[in-house]
């Protein structure tokens, strides 16, 4: 039997959250993490993204409960407003946490 | 790149990045312009001068507000911030009200033959002091650089018994012309974005 079949020495499987590893969403995120709310500019002139790419982007999101979308008017203006939400907040803390730990210098 | 990436950067730029129009700059700079004509050359009302600038601020803000919102969007703080961001804005109102005060105090004792009741230079380094705490309020740090322009007149007027006013004048123009600079590049960097 080979030591990798006996399982000596594998390390547990690393389960990074894929709907935030994606670079784009991942900027999304951290944009939205510093702050309690946000509209569609900000997000826009924070990454920008295009934006088909915002709005694709945050409808993943927001399906994964991660985001939620407020459509409301600012004067005539329409504005979309996108907010993480409590379990979206916690998937980012535990995201941040696996990657420190994946990239910090053991020696 | 010269900040590292971290979220507290994130967010402190992100701030920093809704001061950074210029227009608060040029409302400082033609603030301190009028001040400083008004305790150079007009004597007569100049303790009343600061009447002016602070019926501005709330229409300067109210546009600065729309201007930066169209560029680079409406942002709600995380309470953190904005529990640090009014305890600044009180400690500046504060800050205000007693230049204010002494203004009107140093006029009242003037006009009551007092002479002259404050050093010029001390209107000066009040409003030196105004600006460093715009420049922490801010996370803005030309306002530093406003604020030592104003202490070193304050120094030099002190120094040749001048008029107070020179030092608003020179500061108003050093922010007048920062800020324009500042708004021409705001406009370039940000277009205003359209919602889908």
């Amino acid at each position: 039997m080979s030591e990798r079949a006996a399982g000596y020495g594998d390390p547990a499987p690393i389960e990074l959250d894929r709907l935030i590893h994606e670079p784009a969403r991942l900027l999304l995120m951290a944009n939205l993490a510093i702050v309690d709310k946000a509209d569609f500019v900000y997000l826009s002139a924070r990454t920008r993204l295009t934006a088909g790419n915002i709005s694709s982007h945050m409808s993943r999101l927001e399906a994964a409960g991660y985001v939620r979308v407020e459509k409301s008017f600012a004067g005539r203006k329409p504005r979309t407003t996108y907010a993480l939400t409590e379990t979206g907040r916690s998937a980012f803390a535990r995201y941040r946490q696996q990657v420190d730990g994946l990239l910090r210098d053991g020696r | 790149m010269g900040e590292s990436i971290d979220l507290r950067n994130l967010e402190r730029e992100a701030y920093r990045a809704q001061w950074s129009d210029g227009l608060i700059d040029i409302y400082l700079g033609l603030s301190l312009l009028w001040l400083g004509v008004m305790w150079t050359w007009v004597n007569e009302f100049s303790g009343l001068a600061g009447i002016l600038p602070a019926i501005f601020v709330t229409p300067m803000l109210a546009v600065h507000r729309r201007f930066v919102e169209a560029r680079i969007g409406h942002v709600e703080w995380r309470p953190a911030r904005i529990g640090w961001e009014r305890r600044s804005q009180v400690l500046l109102l504060v800050a205000g009200v007693g230049l204010f005060g002494v203004t009107i105090g140093a006029l009242i004792i003037s006009r009551n033959g007092g002479g002259h009741a404050v050093g010029p230079g001390i209107l000066a380094w009040i409003l030196a002091a105004l600006c460093v705490g715009l420049s922490v309020l801010l996370g803005a740090r030309r306002m530093l650089l406003y604020g030592v322009v104003l202490l070193i007149g304050g120094v030099a007027v002190e120094l040749a018994d001048a008029e107070p006013g020179w030092p608003m004048l020179a500061c108003g123009v050093a922010a007048t012309i920062t800020g324009s600079f500042m708004l021409r590049r705001f406009v370039e960097r940000h277009p205003v974005v359209r919602t889908p």
